[in-house]
């Protein structure tokens, strides 16, 4: 340790340097802009008929949960918590149930976004070299920086 | 202090602090009109409220020291109902050491304004008009004599019209607000004069402390009744209660601002002394004309003041007249914790007026830098400003916190103590009205911090400049004072309870 | 330790250094401050002692307690005080002296709050967290940040002045600032008191505010002010009101409302912020049930909540920063280009939705199996529905629209450094909070190990948490409802994102209300001057009197200079003022 040799010091600064570089070309986007990482942890995203395979997935998933609970009884406080597949099937009913609801509402609530006439661009703080949002170019309410 | 003084003073000093007080100002007023120079006027009436400031000092020792808690003096010697006679008890002696204060303060802090706004050759008569004003306020305060206290009263103002009209140099429109105000003032001062005629009718004595022990036999009497009427509006209309606060926006938006800031503190809080002391010493709050007038007059139009002229304030565009209008509402607070009728609520009023004057002095104060090196009074002047100016509109800021009621600033305590006072009569609908008119206060000071703190100078050439240190250093006490009084508040709100009980009665008093 | 460091609030400290950071101008100075600040706090309330009165003071005869550590609030105040290192963290690429001081002294205030012994103390905290935490907004320096911070300062100091009513009035009927709960809600100054804290805490009705606000801030302030407001009051509640039963509905509301209005919301931190809104109706929930059990779960779930809440919205944060927008429709696909962004957002994604070995799998539960046991059937199956709905909302949709979905083209840099290094720290202690017990005091149970009612804690940690059951139901509802997402994707009847603000309850006040002033404003114009006539009409009679009675200045008042109106009123006073008088005595 205190008397390295010249040889394990190379291969130390060997390896470090190439361990650096790996890191570099993992952290250094593509010429479309393109984030290596992104290849390797979400590249099966880009896979043809990826929806169908989730969906089937899922779908056998969700049958094995609801299966496994006729042979497993529960013992909760609230009796009708019990019954086979209550909660696999009350979290669809709400989840859908709460996701349909957004059509009706959508119609009632939504409005323009300049409903309340205050509208105006990305907010201070914002890259910039961030691509500007296509028309959200109204005035920005700007003012000498105090920084 | 206090005692440091007093243990300092001569004899003499100590016998008649009470009339030196209000003569020193008044004799030199005249002298102060023949000087050659401004610079001289001006520091010979530094030098004379001074010296009235001292006597303050030694006359609040004197009560405080007193086993009657009264110091009455007779003018000439001539014995007490005939002769005029200057009674000081705590409630005055606050008073008197706010005009003092105020008083030299504002003189120290006046010069740079005054070479701006007053034409040379008639700065020393302005301070000789201001030292008049300055002795009519302290002879209100002071005397105990209900004639007496007209005259003074008149004194006080007709010296006040002078001055505000002498704010035609910066702004032709103070003429018109200057004749304005002295119209309302007549009528304020003939309405009062009339009511003391009626007194004066039933009584027969014009010696305050006279009148109030003749006064429980004259139960019924219809001239006593009516000159309580005459009295409490015409007293009304001096101290800007609302709706008789019409005089004031105008009076205070065009006048020079070294007289804005000086009214604005004082003026209002020594005509609404003279209504305390009427209502409390002289007419009993047990009276039924009075009991009744408490809670059909003066508690709606205290609470009225307060929501209306809130809004009124949140309208303006000029920093004055947001100002001149929240003065209004201040009184409507502390009209509201009179006419609650108990110490507590009288001490509450007391404590804001206290208060009021520390906040009111300061913003104006600032304003009046402001005015001096922006020249502009608007909101729209006040942009950036807190860039170029930060420590004007630093104390600016702390007064004005203070008057929204923040915690940890003086005016927060005075609302604390009025909610008490409401909280004791069950009145929670009255705190809810105090709590929504400090909302209004957050929004009209808001919009001139947000100006000042957050937007760009209107003007972007503005340079950064300060007000003169001469203008500083008083603004900053007075705003200290706002952070220091909000903390510890002992001393001013002792001041205050003593002076509630002593207007209820020496009896009372410890 | 020495005393005088004894009796120093970590509060303080943070309040100190944002103070002073606002007159640091070297940067590097000020980045130092802005974390080392929070550590030094941090250890200051670790070697705190507890439940002694550390630092008192008097003012007009009232004992204050300014410093008082108990097992209650020194979870709450752990976790502000970590969270403050986190933000510090993630604004070091900005150079924001207003940003910084505000930051920091809003979180030194919210902490001082929360470790104050009395009642005052707190109030004059809960104003200042109200005042300081402004600047983040404003500094957006947009014209609707403008009108928002207005509007958000407005409602924030009506909070403070109701607590302070609501204090005067117990401080009268009670005799002392002390903080005990209370009980009785009909009493006038609790029912003020619990409506200050309800407006913090985003009560259904009084919840705008956060959503109008919130997503209006900053790339750091929203991140800042996810954290402390609503989990200050929270504490509040969980202080003053435990096992209020207004409470489990108000809180059970609280958690299902937020859910129909973030599947239509466009704007992806105000999703969050109605998200912040269903996870405190969960804490709120809990406090009301008011068991030992349920505060160790709002105290749990409040701890958790700070940085799986906080990551979120720092990823938020990230994308707004590096595209510019958080618009759903805006957006997608941008795994592309900020992967490291992209994980720590699904991170914070399965944490929010309960996910066994994520943190709020751990935390939420607790809340939820109390309300079970205490046979709340109703409360059970609405917070159950507000779990599939948090799967929708946060779980789903922000990484969906995000990162996912169809691809937007936009290409930008990864985040900066170290908002990466500060969405690291909040993803690793989201998911050291959710893993089992491998050696005593390890994951769940280090949490557990600080919450108020240790024993109770652990009992259900060794026998319900990780029981099999358990994890089968919570898996069976995520599953299902994930599902449930596809299912709908694929047979396109998932809506879809469209432009535009959704109304809520504001546009009471930011429509109705400010339409009814602008009417208001003309119907006065026309109806003023025909209301002047008539009163002048009726009073003109007595008006011709008191003229003659005064004539010259009845003269005057002819003459157009004098304000004729103010002389009427000052005859119709004396008026008003005989008569009562002769009408009192006779």
């Amino acid at each position: 340790m205190s008397d390295p040799t010249d040889n394990g010091r190379d291969d130390t600064g060997r390896f470090v340097k190439r361990a650096a570089e790996s890191v570099h070309k993992l952290n250094t986007p593509s010429e479309e802009g393109i984030h290596p990482l992104s290849q390797i942890l979400f590249g099966w995203t880009h896979t043809k008929g990826i929806g169908n395979i989730i969906f089937w997935v899922l779908l056998a998933l969700s049958a094995i949960m609801l299966s496994i609970d006729f042979f497993f009884p529960r013992q909760d406080y609230l009796k009708f918590a019990n019954y086979a597949g209550f909660y696999g099937i009350w979290g669809f009913v709400c989840f859908s149930f709460a996701v349909i609801m957004g059509w009706p509402l959508g119609h009632l609530l939504r409005r323009d976004e300049n409903y309340y006439g205050d509208a105006s661009g990305p907010p201070y703080g914002v890259d910039p070299d961030a691509p500007m949002a296509d028309e959200a170019t109204a005035p920005h309410h700007s003012s000498e920086g105090d920084a | 202090m206090i005692e440091a003084l007093m243990n300092a003073a001569p004899a003499w000093a100590l016998t008649h602090a009470a009339p030196l007080l209000v003569m020193v100002p008044l004799f030199l007023a005249p002298l102060l009109a023949l000087m050659p120079s401004g610079r001289i006027a001006w520091l010979m009436a530094v030098i004379t409220t001074g010296i009235s400031f001292c006597f303050a000092l030694i006359l609040l020792g004197l009560v405080q020291t007193s086993p009657i808690g009264v110091v009455s003096y007779e003018v000439g010697r001539w014995p007490v109902p005939l002769g005029i006679e200057l009674r000081v008890d705590a409630l005055n002696a606050m008073i008197l050491l706010v005009v003092t204060t105020i008083g030299l303060l504002a003189t120290v802090f006046s010069w740079p304004t005054v070479v701006a706004e007053i034409n040379k050759d008639k700065r020393a008569l302005f301070y000789s008009a201001f030292l008049v004003c300055f002795a009519g306020l302290n002879g209100v305060a002071i005397t105990g004599d209900a004639f007496n206290l007209f005259v003074f009263l008149e004194i006080s103002s007709i010296s006040t019209y002078v001055l505000v009209a002498l704010g035609a140099g910066r702004d032709r429109r103070a003429l018109p607000a200057a004749f304005n105000y002295l119209i309302m003032g007549t009528i304020g001062a003939s309405f009062y004069i009339i009511g003391i005629g009626f007194l004066y009718a039933a009584t027969g004595t014009l010696n305050m402390h006279d009148i109030a022990t003749r006064l429980p036999e004259l139960a019924g009497h219809r001239s006593v009744q009516a000159g309580f009427a005459f009295i409490l509006v015409g007293l009304g209309l001096k101290a800007a209660m609302w709706p008789l606060h019409q005089w004031l926006p105008n009076a205070y938006s065009y006048s020079p601002s070294f007289v804005t800031m000086f009214l604005s503190a004082t003026a209002t809080k020594v005509a609404l002394y003279a209504l305390i002391r009427f209502l409390f010493t002289i007419f009993r709050p047990d009276y039924a004309f009075e009991i009744s007038a408490f809670s059909a007059v003066l508690m709606p139009l205290g609470l009225a003041a307060m929501v209306v002229c809130s809004f009124q304030a949140v309208f303006q565009n000029d920093v004055r007249r947001i100002l001149a209008y929240s003065s209004v509402a201040q009184v409507g607070y502390m009209i509201l914790g009179v006419s609650i009728g108990t110490t507590a609520g009288l001490s509450a009023g007391l404590f804001h007026l206290l208060n009021h004057a520390m906040m009111k002095g300061a913003l104006f104060m600032a304003v009046a830098g402001v005015v001096l090196t922006y020249q502009g009074t608007t909101i729209r002047d006040f942009a950036g400003l807190g860039r170029s100016a930060p420590w004007t509109m630093t104390a600016f800021a702390i007064a004005a916190l203070s008057l929204i009621g923040v915690p940890l600033t003086a005016g927060f305590q005075s609302k604390l103590q009025l909610g008490f006072a409401l909280f004791d009569q069950g009145m929670w609908w009255a705190v809810a009205l105090v709590v929504f008119s400090s909302f209004l206060a957050v929004i009209y000071m808001g919009r001139v911090l947000e100006a000042v703190f957050f937007q760009p100078p209107a003007n972007p050439r503005k340079a950064r400049k300060e007000a003169p240190i001469l203008m500083l250093v008083p603004l900053w006490i007075l705003a200290l004072a706002n952070i220091y009084f909000g903390i510890a508040a002992d001393l001013p709100l002792g001041l205050a309870r003593d002076a509630a009980a002593a207007a209820f009665g020496v009896e009372a008093f410890r | 330790m020495p005393t005088m460091l004894a009796s120093l609030n970590p509060g303080w400290v943070l309040i100190i250094a944002g103070i002073a950071s606002l007159f640091i101008r070297v940067r590097v100075v000020r980045q130092v401050v802005t974390i080392a600040a929070p550590l030094m706090a941090l250890l200051l309330l670790v070697f705190a002692t507890q439940n002694t009165d550390l630092a008192t003071a008097d003012m007009m005869g009232l004992k204050l307690v300014l410093y008082k550590v108990d097992s209650l609030n020194f979870i709450f105040s752990l976790a502000f005080l970590i969270a403050a290192v986190l933000n510090g963290i993630y604004a070091l690429h900005s150079d924001d002296r207003i940003q910084d001081g505000a930051a920091l002294f809003y979180a030194g205030a919210a902490v001082a709050a929360t470790l104050a012994g009395d009642l005052m103390t707190l109030f004059v905290f809960w104003e200042l967290t109200a005042i300081s935490s402004v600047f983040l907004i404003l500094r957006a320096q947009t014209r609707e940040a403008y009108f928002a911070a207005m509007r958000y300062l407005g409602v924030q100091v009506l909070s403070g002045v109701l607590l302070l009513a609501g204090i005067a009035y117990v401080l009268k009927s009670r005799g002392n600032l002390s903080l005990e709960a209370f009980t009785d809600l009909s009493d006038p100054g609790v029912l003020f008191i619990f409506i200050a804290f309800g407006i913090k805490a985003a009560f259904p009705l009084l919840h705008n505010w956060l959503q109008d606000a919130y997503p209006k801030a900053t790339v750091v302030g929203s991140v800042v002010l996810s954290v402390y407001t609503t989990k200050l009051a929270v504490y509040a509640l969980a202080r003053m009101f435990p096992g209020q039963e207004h409470l489990i509905w108000i809180g059970a509301t609280m958690t299902v409302f937020p859910v129909f209005f973030a599947v239509i919301e466009n704007d992806l931190r105000r999703v969050l912020s109605y998200s912040i809104n269903n996870q405190v109706g969960f804490m709120v929930c809990g406090v009301g049930v008011g068991t030992p059990l349920a505060l160790n779960g709002v105290a749990a779930h409040a701890f958790a909540d700070i940085f799986f809440k906080g990551l979120l919205m720092m990823s938020m944060g990230a994308v707004l920063y590096r595209t510019g927008t958080v618009k759903a429709s805006q957006l997608g696909g941008l795994h592309r280009s900020m992967p490291w962004t992209t994980v720590f957002c699904i991170i914070g994604a399965m944490s929010i939705s309960a996910f066994p070995l994520f943190s709020a799998f751990v935390t939420k539960s607790m809340i939820i199996s109390e309300v079970a046991t205490a046979g709340y059937a109703v409360i059970f199956l609405m917070l159950m529905f507000a779990s599939a709905g948090v799967l929708e909302h946060s779980g789903i949709k922000i990484p969906y629209y995000a990162f996912f979905g169809h691809d937007s083209g936009i290409r930008v840099k990864e985040a900066p450094f170290n908002m990466l290094l500060a969405m690291g720290i909040a993803a690793g202690l989201s998911i050291f909070l959710g893993l089992p017990a491998l050696v005593p005091g390890f994951g769940h149970e280090w949490l557990y190990n600080l919450l108020p009612y240790r024993e109770e804690a652990m009992g259900y940690s060794h026998h319900h948490l990780f029981s099999f059951s358990h994890i089968l139901t919570q898996f069976q509802l995520l599953v299902l409802a994930i599902f449930a997402f596809v299912l709908l994707k694929r047979i396109h009847a998932y809506p879809p994102e469209k432009r535009g603000v959704i109304l809520d309850s504001d546009w009471t006040y930011r429509k109705l209300g400010y339409g009814l002033v602008v009417w208001a404003g003309t119907v006065w114009g026309k109806a003023g001057p025909a209301m002047s006539a008539a009163f002048f009409r009726v009073t003109g009679r007595a008006y011709n009197w008191i003229e003659a009675a005064f004539s010259p200045r009845g003269e005057l008042a002819r003459g157009g200079v004098l304000n004729g109106a103010m002389a009427i009123w000052t005859a119709a006073l004396l008026g008003i003022v005989l008569l009562l008088s002769f009408m009192a005595v006779s």
